[in-house]
């Protein structure tokens, strides 16, 4: 290279400003004013100077350039320089003297110019140009030149310094723009998911890209389960097992920490519950000595809680989803049809029940099209809905339809559903009520029986009084008429009728009673015996009644009057069973089960007395036997049959430790057996039969109240009683026994006494008497009342007469009572005397 | 390269994918006109544990021979799909390239795998685009494929195109978008006014097929403004990028703007 005349001129600044435009206007991936100093040196050389050094503040060399530095290179060229001149001394000078003018230094073998470098508005250094000393001198158009190029200079490195700095800025904020993105995209996807397994593998894609880490892992717990997934930069995120040797790559969760920790280049941050415990981590993974900042412990804390969100958010749909499922199976396996439509009736949705109950088919969406209401119902329907839809309100109605090829009762109701639109979707509920209606008709006929019981046997008590006075009066007529052999066999006839007639209003009476069963020791012979009579008389003249029944047999403990109840019905119903007339046989026996045989009843293993009843009627059919003990199970129809008597038949062989069992065949007849335990020794007590009368009778003196308000029946008593020695004070009512007793005032042995007596009753006179006297005796008389009437009175000094009754019994039942009582005599303390 | 060293290659290469020693750069492709992102395109490498970084013509024709193309392809396709989508998540909104091979396409799974590999990323289809050569436009098979593809939102790109291999009318009844001009193409037709007249015909022609142009092999500042004048839609090559692993891409973006991808 030859020198070339130092000429630079104007067009020094043009080189310059023409190279540094590339610098200034290229994408600043930095700001090293190398770069600019490069533009200044190729601008500069050879033509202003032959070398060109850049100096910081403190003199010290930062940039250097030289034409020889092909030759020699920059630094032997440099090294001449700072051979003959101390550049760093020439620096300073020129920073401290003035920052506006260059100035020159003059060396052996070189001259300089330094021009100081003043970035925003500092002194940042100085450009050193350098021509040797045989080169021209540094002219005043040098000096100008070179310090409007080197103040040039300090304004692009001001520039390219803040095109740097906002570059990194706008970075800056794009990165922020773009983690934001990122956390709301990942959100939004994060939240459709329906399973731990895709929320791990979405948030791990997220939290490697939002760190820009070489890997990451997201741990989810999940009921026992740990769900892991783990992802490399530039691979697919997978699941791994957590049990396997890959998962000891994932950083371990400390349970205790709320807060994101960074441990061997992993930024953690724990996916906390409701209760603030850990149920995962989202752990990123960065190489190297690339921290984590403060943002960076932020977002891994956002992700985190965007892991904790979805997660509950999944725990919740899975519970509102367990929730329908639940209510769809409830309301798909609902008794009451449910269908919802439209606001026109258009049908968009049933339950099975619905199904079942119009013929459709189970719901399925692409069946929807095909059903239609049955015309009946939608007629009725239209009406329901039209009212409903104007805000009206119906009341349940009733429809009968044909439905489904039967005619059925139908229950309507609807509902509106909103729908958020202006059309509102409609639920109807039908319920079919035709078996209800019917079971309610048969509950109804039943209490119709019962009621017609009721009033059966109030009238039974007032004729037991009749009947009580004619027995009485007829009796009293035998003594009267005594030899007159004609008048005695009339009086007999009487006796006999009036006895048949008392039989009778016993039969009667006893379909109304409801209350509880009192069993007593029942010999199963004499009460069919008792009852004979009436049951031939019920099963007509059409039918046969044959007795078989064993000589004697063990009583058994039973209530006497439901067991007649049950002997009447099953007698009625085999007389219903032979239209044509048959044979009912009564059948009785004592039968000794063993474990086995007991066993196969449902009993207990020990003697049994027997009774089979079989008519040789129509017989049932299978299904029927099955059923027939079923409570209001009848094949009579309406109105015919109650349905209640095999099932309290049933209920009362039970309740006396037995059982009822049947065997028919269609055609040839039915026959029920009744089991019913018998009584071992100990626990006999005296038959509930007639007590033999005794004709010699002791002759107690005694005073007897008797308080009875029928004035027939009361004189009656009285003059049995009278005949028999006693003395007798007559009162009507409760008041007036007391009254009376206060008047007579010496002691009184015994209370004969009606229970039903206006205002205060018998029972309630005898307990108020005998709190005053406690060995006074009490016979309480009744028609209708149980033996309970009794109940609340002292042991052994009370009993109770049934009415109808014979005078006869009326005075054994009072010598008995007054022959076993106990008196307290005034003198004695306490005794007894029998 | 030696029958030897071809055959241990084709050894070493059949436990590549297991050993995940594959991986993919990207190549950007810049809008002509703007200057900005346009989209990049998925390259295949190997780094073979000791011979280091091996090229695809090396060795994408040893796949293609046994077969084992499909795989790798497909691993190619996913996880393109999967960086595509991080992308999108990031912000930016460019299509992701990628390089389908014949025998890949020819297969009936191959719209399944597509699907599959879009539902598991979340990626759009749209944001996809598969090059393939026109050679598979000769299939009626293939075609179909590509027809049920492109109906799913699928872009589809012709790679190595130069016109008259095929011809532009043999492009109008296919579910084409994209023609990519074959680099020796490119490089022979910036050169001359007789070229600068090709690229204008050819352009012509695309546009009337509604067709984007990409250019590939763009190697100077004189060929891209070539390309530019003559309307040419997008440029890929050593002028503006050569192929980045992904983070390299992300730190290439900086400087281009969210969503639209214009430079900053």
């Amino acid at each position: 290279m030859s020198d070339s005349p130092r000429a630079p001129g104007r067009s020094f600044v043009l080189r310059y400003y023409d190279r540094r435009r590339e610098v200034l206007t290229a994408i600043p991936h930095d700001a090293d004013p190398t770069r600019l100093y490069e533009q200044l040196a190729a601008a500069a050389l050879p033509d202003v100077a032959h070398c060109l050094v850049v100096a910081d503040a403190d003199g010290r060399v930062v940039f250097a350039r030289c034409v020889l530095a092909h030759e020699h290179g920059a630094e032997s060229c440099l090294a001449t320089v700072a051979a003959d001149l101390d550049l760093a001394h020439e620096v300073k000078e020129s920073l401290m003297k003035d920052l506006t003018s260059t100035r020159v230094a003059q060396g052996a073998a070189s001259r300089v110019l330094v021009a100081p470098l003043v970035v925003e508005e500092q002194a940042a250094g100085a450009v050193v140009f350098a021509r040797r000393t045989e080169e021209p001198d540094w002219s005043a158009q040098d000096h100008g030149t070179i310090h409007d190029v080197v103040t040039a200079l300090g304004v692009d490195l001001e520039r390219l310094r803040l095109r740097f700095e906002s570059r990194q800025a706008l970075r800056a904020s794009q990165r922020v723009a773009s983690q934001l993105h990122q956390l709301i995209s990942a959100s939004l996807v994060v939240g459709t998911l329906t399973d731990e397994s895709d929320i791990a593998l979405n948030l791990v894609r997220s939290a490697r890209s939002l760190f820009d880490g070489d890997r990451a892992a997201v741990v989810v717990h999940h009921a026992s389960e740990s769900v892991v997934a783990t992802v490399q930069r530039g691979r697919i995120p997978r699941l791994i097992d957590a049990t396997l040797a890959d998962a000891t790559r994932v950083p371990s969760a400390r349970p205790e920490a709320s807060d994101p920790w960074v441990h061997d280049g992993w930024l953690c941050a724990p996916v906390l519950d409701g209760h603030d415990r850990a149920r995962g981590l989202v752990a990123t993974h960065r190489d190297g000595e690339a921290s984590f900042t403060a943002e960076d412990y932020e977002l891994a804390m956002l992700l985190a809680r965007l892991a904790a969100t979805s997660l509950d958010a999944l725990d919740l749909n899975r519970t509102i989803s367990d929730n329908e499922t639940r209510l769809r199976i409830l309301v798909d396996a609902a008794p009451v049809s449910i269908v919802e439509s439209d606001d026109n009736g258009r049908v968009r949705w049933w339950n099975q029940s619905a199904s079942r109950l119009l013929r459709w088919p189970d719901y399925a969406v692409d069946v929807v099209d095909a059903v239609r209401w049955p015309a009946d119902v939608e007629a009725a329907l239209v009406g329901l809905w039209n009212d409903l839809l104007a805000g009206g309100l119906r009341d349940n109605e009733e429809l009968r339809a044909e439905v489904g090829g039967r005619e059925r009762l139908l229950a309507l109701s609807a509902a509106v559903v909103p729908t958020g639109t202006q059309r509102p979707n409609i639920l109807t509920l039908l319920d079919d009520v035709t078996d209800q209606r019917e079971l309610r008709e048969e509950v109804r006929h039943a209490h119709r029986m019962e009621l017609r019981g009721q009033v059966a046997s109030s009238v039974a008590h007032d004729f037991n009084n009749l009947i009580t006075l004619i027995l009485g009066y007829a009796e009293l007529l035998s003594r009267n008429v005594a030899g007159d052999e004609k008048s005695e066999e009339l009086v007999r006839d009487i006796q006999a009728t009036s006895s048949r007639a008392s039989t009778l209003t016993a039969q009667l009476q006893s379909i109304g009673r409801t209350s509880a069963p009192a069993p007593v020791s029942l010999d199963v012979g004499a009460a069919l015996g008792a009852n004979a009579e009436v049951l031939e008389r019920i099963m007509g003249s059409v039918n046969t009644v044959v007795w078989e029944l064993a000589e004697s047999t063990p009583p058994v403990k039973v209530d006497a009057d439901l067991f007649e109840q049950m002997i009447l019905n099953l007698s009625i119903n085999a007389r219903d069973a032979m239209p044509e007339g048959g044979t009912l046989t009564f059948t009785s026996g004592l039968r000794e089960l063993d474990e086995e045989q007991a066993g196969e009843l449902g009993l207990r293993a020990g003697p049994f007395v027997t009774l089979r009843i079989a008519d040789t009627g129509t017989g049932m059919d299978e299904a029927t036997r099955q059923r027939c003990f079923e409570p209001l199970f009848t094949t009579k129809g309406p109105f015919k049959g109650t349905g209640l008597g095999l099932a309290s038949a049933r209920r009362l062989v039970l309740d006396s430790g037995g059982v009822i069992t049947c065997s028919s065949t269609l055609g040839e007849g039915t026959a029920f057996t009744i089991w019913l335990p018998a009584q071992v020794e100990s626990d006999r007590s005296a038959p509930a039969t007639d007590v033999p009368v005794v004709s010699e009778r002791p002759r107690i003196p005694a005073t007897i109240l008797l308080c009875e308000d029928d004035a027939a029946l009361r004189r009656l008593a009285r003059q049995v009683l009278a005949r028999h020695g006693f003395e007798v004070l007559e009162c009507v009512s409760a008041e007036d026994a007391l009254e009376t007793r206060e008047r007579f005032g010496a002691r009184i042995d015994m209370l004969v006494t009606d229970v039903v007596l206006p205002e205060m009753d018998g029972p309630e006179l005898a307990r108020r008497l005998q709190g005053e006297q406690p060995d006074l005796v009490v016979v309480v008389m009744s028609g209708t009342a149980s033996p309970d009437a009794v109940a609340g009175l002292r042991q052994n000094s009370a009993s109770f007469l049934a009415k109808p009754f014979k005078p006869s019994a009326l005075v054994d039942e009072v010598i008995g009572l007054l022959s076993r009582r106990t008196v307290v005599e005034p003198q004695e303390a306490a005794g007894s005397k029998r | 390269m030696t029958n030897d060293s071809s055959t241990d290659l084709a050894v070493d290469l059949a436990d590549a994918l297991a050993g995940e020693e594959f991986y993919l750069v990207y190549q950007p492709e810049i809008d002509l006109h703007s200057g900005g992102f346009a989209g990049v395109e998925a390259l295949i490498r190997w780094r073979h544990p000791t011979r280091g970084v091996v090229s695809p013509a090396e060795f994408v024709p040893l796949l293609e021979a046994s077969g084992d193309i499909v795989e790798v392809g497909r691993w190619a396709l996913e996880t393109a799909c999967y960086q595509g989508a991080e992308w999108h998540a990031k912000g930016y909104r460019f299509p992701v390239s990628v390089n389908t091979s014949l025998q890949q396409l020819h297969r009936s799974a191959f719209v399944g795998e597509v699907e599959r590999a879009l539902r598991a990323s979340r990626l759009e289809a749209s944001h996809l685009t598969l090059e393939f050569s026109h050679r598979a436009l000769g299939d009626p098979e293939t075609l179909t494929t590509l027809t049920t593809l492109h109906g799913r939102g699928v872009r589809l790109a012709i790679d190595n195109f130069s016109p008259g291999h095929p011809d532009f009318s043999e492009l109008a009844a296919v579910p084409v978008d994209i023609v990519k001009l074959d680099r020796d193409f490119v490089t022979a037709n910036t050169e001359s006014p007789a070229g600068a007249s090709v690229i204008h015909q050819l352009v012509h022609d695309a546009r009337a097929l509604a067709l984007r142009v990409i250019a590939s092999g763009v190697e100077d500042a004189t060929q891209r403004d070539h390309l530019r004048d003559e309307q040419v839609d997008v440029g890929q090559g050593f002028h503006f990028a050569r192929p980045f692993e992904a983070q390299e891409i992300d730190r290439f973006l900086q400087d281009y703007a969210l969503f639209s991808g214009r430079p900053l």
